[in-house]
């Protein structure tokens, strides 16, 4: 189980919601992802098996946009990291996740 | 006296080969059109056929050269009042990028995040801010580049470590 930052700023957004595109993500990070780096991630993702994506099909878009959703191995990954992190913090300063 | 101005422009229109139209002499439209013509003419262009002539070619020549200047501006810009927001920014490195990425890296990082810089683009110049969509147009051409060139280097980097440590049968 190896997870950069930005791809558990990714899986935690995905989590809540259904679909998002990048834009969105970086907009609802708060600053945790960059729109330049954060397509890499994603592909980088996808390729693990933690996200599938789809091409927009909206006709009013001149290019269209990429929509990410979260896969069930990268539900579990995500719930098992969050225990992990849920582990460490308490064994160090005794912190738990909220 | 009327007569003799009604010669003069006669003659004056014969001189400068103005289209004929139907019953001039007594038409109150054409009338109209030969004196507005003649208000923009001196009063030595009525006594001088030839300087109607040469002031009737300058008009010409000015007006060719406007003419090849929008036709300049036509092979710059495209046909028709083009905005420039029309041509939306990347899109030229996007093509010359396609060239060099893979199909895949097209699909899931170029195209969308050109995509998103676009919007972010445009959302800020409808915002008025337009330092920062500059800023931000730049920042699209270095991410772009660099999601491409990473791409190309980290694989060739793969080969080389693979290929370094493959198992080879005679050794």
């Amino acid at each position: 189980m190896n997870l950069s930052k930005n791809e558990v700023a990714v899986l935690s957004l995905l989590m809540g919601a259904g679909e998002m595109y990048g834009l969105e993500m970086v907009r609802k990070s708060e600053g945790k992802l960059k729109l330049g780096t954060i397509y890499i991630t994603l592909s980088r993702m996808e390729e693990k098996g933690h996200a599938t994506s789809r091409r927009e099909l909206e006709p009013a878009l001149v290019v269209p946009r990429r929509l990410y959703r979260i896969t069930g191995a990268g539900a579990t990954l995500y719930q098992a990291w969050i225990a992990a992190e849920d582990v460490f913090n308490s064994r160090l300063c005794g912190v738990q996740h909220e | 006296m009327s007569e003799e101005l009604a010669n003069q422009k006669r003659d004056l229109q014969r001189a400068l080969n103005l289209p004929t139209l139907r019953n001039e002499q007594d038409s109150k439209a054409s009338m109209q059109f030969l004196n507005g013509l003649m208000d923009g003419l001196t009063e030595d262009d009525l006594y001088d056929p030839e300087a109607a002539h040469r002031r009737r070619s300058d008009g010409w020549r000015k007006r060719s050269m406007h003419t090849l200047l929008d036709v300049r501006k036509w092979l710059h810009a495209g046909p028709g009042n083009r905005h420039p927001i029309e041509r939306a920014p990347g899109f030229r490195l996007v093509e010359v990028l396609k060239f060099f990425c893979r199909r895949k890296t097209w699909e899931h990082v170029i195209e969308p995040m050109h995509t998103d810089f676009l919007l972010e683009y445009y959302a800020l110049l409808g915002a008025g801010r337009r330092r920062k969509a500059a800023v931000l147009q730049g920042q699209m051409h270095v991410c772009l580049v660099y999601a491409v060139v990473s791409e190309r280097v980290l694989q060739a980097l793969g080969t080389m470590f693979t290929g370094r440590f493959k198992a080879k049968p005679d050794k």
